[in-house]
């Protein structure tokens, strides 16, 4: 799921470049010294899983892991996304680098919408965490390929029609991705559950 | 002259002769040219087909990222955090040297 060159018109790419910026300096200004290392190695983590290939049927599909990474990171999960898919734009040539303010707010808001989700409905039971951990990863997913069809009804395509081929082709790994944050988020409550309460609204400084 | 001779040198009147008429027919009939044209055309198209999607191939097997472009871009992703960690650290040491 990725916009290439040329396909948005230059306003429409632009004004994507432009509220990225914005997002991504509010995300900055947000992540917390002490987070970084998580950041990195959510970071990491999300530039790499565009490379795990799962076979689905007669053809195979990626994961995009933005809900995992929004529920982990919150708010600094817009960094993380925007260093990955920089990094995925030059050396994979995922996309396009015109287009990478397009690919950023495609991935970096549902991102940011799993994190206030999680952040607000994880409760502190064991299950109820695991199924809003699984909620967000398939959900962030669908989000996403709905404003991949937004961003290309820009640039004259059919929003209905390309809706319904982005969410048709992502049905495989809306669940895949929901299975995975539920196996994650289940395995960090077991090993290491304070890494999952992450402060959304407020700035928690000592 | 035997069998074999005669029947060599028959076959090539034969041919001298008949090769003329077919020209004829087919510079004479031109739809049945033109069906020949469109059908030749068709082989073409298909092979070329064949060949552009053999080249996109070859194209993606060339753009796939290896080893290299995973871990450099892993390297890149943690010597940023390094950085970031650093210019905190430093601002740290700043204020607790300012605050004694």
């Amino acid at each position: 799921m990725h916009i290439s060159d040329g396909v948005l018109p230059t306003t429409i790419a632009l004004g994507c470049y432009a509220a990225s910026a914005v997002i991504c300096t509010w995300s900055v200004k947000r992540t917390r010294s002490e987070d970084l290392p998580k950041v990195a190695v959510l970071t990491a983590a999300f530039f790499v899983a565009s490379l795990v290939h799962l076979p689905f049927g007669p053809t195979s599909v990626h994961l995009l892991i933005p809900g995992l990474v929004g529920a982990l990171l919150g708010p600094s999960a817009f960094l993380a996304i925007a260093l990955g898919l920089l990094l995925q734009c030059l050396l994979f040539q995922f996309g396009g680098l015109t287009a990478l303010g397009a690919n950023l707010l495609m991935m970096g808001l549902p991102a940011l919408l799993a994190g206030l989700v999680f952040y607000r409905f994880k409760g502190t039971g064991r299950k109820q965490r695991i199924w809003v951990g699984a909620l967000c990863g398939g959900g962030a997913t669908i989000f996403s390929a709905l404003l991949l069809a937004m961003l290309l009804a820009t640039g004259g395509e059919d929003f209905y029609g390309v809706a319904k081929l982005a969410l048709g082709a992502h049905i495989p790994v809306v669940l895949i991705e929901a299975g995975v944050s539920a196996m994650i988020v289940s395995f960090l409550l077991k090993v290491k559950p304070e890494i999952l309460d992450i402060p959304f609204m407020m700035k928690e400084k000592p | 002259m035997t069998i074999f001779c005669r029947f060599v040198l028959l076959t090539l009147t034969f041919f001298c002769l008949a090769t003329p008429v077919l020209a004829l027919e087919s510079a004479l009939d031109p739809a049945a040219r033109i069906s020949e044209l469109e059908t030749q055309n068709k082989k073409l198209h298909h092979q070329l087909r064949l060949a552009r999607r053999q080249l996109a191939e070859t194209r993606n097997v060339a753009q796939e990222p290896g080893w290299q472009q995973v871990f450099g871009g892993v390297g890149v992703i943690f010597g940023l955090c390094g950085i970031g960690m650093m210019i905190s650290a430093r601002k740290q040491q700043k204020n607790s040297s300012s605050k004694d």
